[in-house]
């Protein structure tokens, strides 16, 4: 659950790239915005229902500004096309900056690996290290210059000599890109950011060094779900003869008070049991801390608002 | 004595919350004695009951006529929580309850069992969901920085007073609608109702119970008065809650105002307390919180919580006999389930005497755990905390407590009376 926290207005949108626009937001009255380290996200009330986490791209020294950049992904759930429909002027809701992607402090090289629109966390954090004078190579790969967001800061001063842009590259290259860049005595933190495959790539090849420091921001995932993979699944209410589809950034509880039925709810958090219900089909994905591990083999019940299912429907008693 | 505050640098401060050990024997403690909740080695006594004697047996006329077992492992109070059949609420949540003596939570949810606990929960819980609170986030957001406003200018303030204090007084109560008049008066019946025994208020320890009914009494006017003319306020929504066509009666609100009027500020103002104590023995924390205030608050709320344990038990009472960890437990013998004892168990937790702020995952006790009492006020709780924290560490970077908290006599609520603090370097 995110807190709509700030109401910011649309100040610029740009054009970056093939599909990508930014957006900077600004305090209506020009107020400091919260600071926020690099990494950071924060979470987009997009229109009623969507919410969505984008990074922040910004300077973190900025005080009155945060930027986010969002590529138009048409095959997606309708969070990037909101996004896209946006002006400048309008006024947005936002959550406080929150950071599952903290920049460690290291006297070694950092490497920063971005892939596609992933570039976005990981330039607030390359603008850190410009600022700070710390040692660092970020590698940027994209299908084209013209699919490269923020081109022209990265080949800016200060930047230039440090970012190595990768085109166009099949899977081997991409490989092979990211060995050469990545020397096995190499001993400072990577962090990476992109599609999965791409982040695959890089943590396969940064494991082998002898000082595997590796990050990794999960594109689009919520805090909650950035260390499991969470699917869209259905719940049928059998009772109510309802159904109704869980998206990955949402929770069966989320979903299920959306739509007006009423659960018992505390903790929200997956510790006090009282949201606990029974499934009668269907295999729950367990993720709270208040079934025994009896209770959880045997699969008939789950708690609604931290737990996901492992098939693809699971029916409640409800 | 081995305390941590003796092998770390800086002022240490909070030797209570430090300490791991202690030099008392088995026969020696009595977790019935106040006595021994003033002990600044309170910790140390609660950890060798975790390691040496899991269940064990207490009585003591501060805790009442009947004697009763102390339950101090994280996973056995995990067990008695879920099973409200055998372990039940319905004869008093504190010690000192017994009979039927009166008391401000008398009829109210906190003193039900499933399922009737159920049907009074379902009614307020609506009310205090995250996402209902999140609703009102920059109204409380706006009530801090007034109260950080009347700091201004000052260097050393006494910080229960002048923050702790007025922070979930004014918040909490606002958002009930008790009048700004009133809510000294409130407030202070709610201190009677936990610290009726130390001297500073009173020294009497069946004060509780008149206090009890007054409040019982002052939520009866308050539900009458909003019945008729409902306000934009939580207990205007509560007296006006259904459920399945059932509402609360005035003498069920008046029970409800027992629990709600005395559980939502102390408890939110020790927390305050003992948070600005712990940041000043851990200053590496408060630097790591405050390099990312808002960043790292959700974390650094729950590790909080997690010290200040505000609420030091629950009681249950057993409805049949049951061997429990290798103890036969008889029908109707009380148990007092620890939470400030499972909160430092290091089963559970790594390192359970060192705050870390980025705690995480935080299962702590600081809310009840697993069962159907949990706080049903945990995220207004953890909302004020973490606007109050974080606004107070935005304004104050350098605030820091300049002296021991002194500590109110009680094994129920870990309440403090004074703490001195100095708003700048």
């Amino acid at each position: 659950v995110s807190n709509a926290d700030l109401r910011l207005k649309v100040d610029r949108i740009r054009e970056e790239a093939i599909d990508i626009l930014s957006f900077d937001l600004l305090d209506p009255d020009g107020r400091e915005l919260p600071v926020f380290t690099p990494g950071a996200h924060i979470d987009v009330h997009v229109g009623q229902r969507l919410v969505r986490q984008y990074s922040l791209c910004g300077d973190p020294r900025m005080r009155t500004r945060y930027t986010i950049a969002v590529k138009l992904e048409p095959n997606s759930r309708g969070g990037s096309e909101a996004m896209h429909q946006l002006r400048e002027g309008d006024v947005v809701l936002i959550s406080h900056p929150k950071n599952n992607f903290e920049l460690a402090s290291s006297y070694h090289k950092t490497l920063l690996y971005a892939g596609g629109v992933g570039i976005t966390p990981l330039l607030s954090m390359a603008r850190q290290l410009l600022n700070a004078d710390a040692p660092f190579e970020l590698h940027y790969f994209a299908r084209s210059r013209d699919h490269a967001a923020f081109h022209s800061v990265l080949t800016g001063p200060g930047f230039r000599d440090r970012v190595h842009f990768h085109y166009a590259l099949d899977a081997s290259g991409v490989d092979r890109a990211i060995r050469k860049s990545l020397p096995s005595s190499d001993k400072g933190h990577v962090y990476v950011c992109g599609p999965q495959m791409f982040m695959d790539a890089v943590c396969t090849a940064a494991a082998k060094r002898p000082h595997p420091s590796i990050h990794i921001e999960h594109f689009g995932a919520g805090p909650l779900q950035a260390s499991a993979k969470s699917d869209t699944f259905e719940v049928r209410l059998e009772r109510q003869g309802r159904t109704y589809r869980v998206p990955p950034d949402k929770s069966i509880l989320q979903v299920l008070t959306d739509n007006g039925v009423h659960v018992n709810v505390s903790c929200e958090q997956g510790f006090c049991g009282t949201c606990v219900t029974r499934v009668l089909a269907g295999e729950p994905d367990h993720r709270d801390e208040y079934l025994t591990e009896q209770e959880k083999a045997a699969c008939d019940k789950i708690a609604l608002c931290v737990s996901r299912a492992k098939t693809r429907s699971l029916v409640l008693d409800l | 004595m081995e305390t941590i505050a003796e092998t770390g640098k800086g002022p240490r401060l909070d030797r209570y919350n430090l300490t791991s050990t202690t030099e008392l024997s088995l026969s020696e403690i009595n977790l019935g004695s106040l006595d021994t909740f003033a002990r600044d080695d309170l910790h140390g006594v609660f950890a060798k009951l975790r390691h040496e004697k899991p269940v064990s047996w207490h009585q003591h006329p501060d805790s009442g006529r009947y004697g009763f077992w102390a339950i101090v492992r994280y996973e056995d109070i995990v067990a008695i929580n879920r099973d409200p059949k055998t372990f039940s609420n319905s004869q008093g949540v504190q010690l000192l309850v017994e009979d039927d003596v009166p008391r401000a939570g008398r009829g109210s949810m906190i003193e039900a069992d499933p399922p009737r606990h159920t049907r009074l929960r379902r009614l307020i819980a609506p009310a205090f969901t995250s996402a209902a609170v999140s609703q009102i986030d920059e109204t409380i957001r706006k009530r801090v920085r007034e109260i950080l406003d009347t700091l201004e200018g000052k260097d050393e303030i006494e910080f229960v007073t002048e923050f702790a204090t007025p922070i979930p007084m004014v918040i909490f109560y606002d958002l009930m609608g008790v009048p700004r008049a009133d809510q000294a008066k409130v407030l202070k019946l709610a201190d009677r109702l936990f610290f009726s025994a130390d001297p500073r208020l009173g020294g009497d320890q069946t004060g509780f119970q008149r206090a009890g009914e007054e409040m019982q009494a002052y939520g009866r006017w308050l539900a009458e008065k909003r019945l008729a003319d409902p306000a934009d306020d939580l207990w205007s929504k509560i007296v006006h809650a259904s459920v399945d066509g059932e509402r609360l009666t005035v003498a069920e609100l008046g029970s409800f105002w027992g629990l709600l009027g005395a559980a939502g500020a102390d408890t939110t103002r020790a927390t305050l307390t003992f948070a600005l104590s712990a940041l000043t023995d851990f200053p590496d924390q408060k630097s790591i919180w405050l390099s990312d205030i808002v960043g790292r608050a959700s974390t650094a709320v729950d590790e909080i919580v997690r010290w200040a344990s505000p609420t030091m038990h629950m009681r249950r009472t057993a409805t049949r006999d049951i061997e429990f960890a290798g103890q036969s437990i008889r029908e109707g013998d009380k148990l007092a389930l620890w939470f400030s004892s499972g909160n430092r168990d290091d089963t559970k937790f790594a390192e359970p005497y060192r705050l870390d702020i980025r705690r995480s995952p935080n299962p702590h006790m600081g809310f009840g755990m697993s069962g159907p009492h949990f706080c049903v006020g945990a995220h207004l709780a953890k909302a004020e905390i973490r606007i109050a924290l974080t606004e107070l560490l935005a304004r104050f970077p350098d605030i820091v407590a300049t002296a021991p908290p002194s500590r109110l006599r009680s094994n129920f609520i870990n309440g403090p009376f004074a703490l001195s603090a100095r708003l700048r370097k």
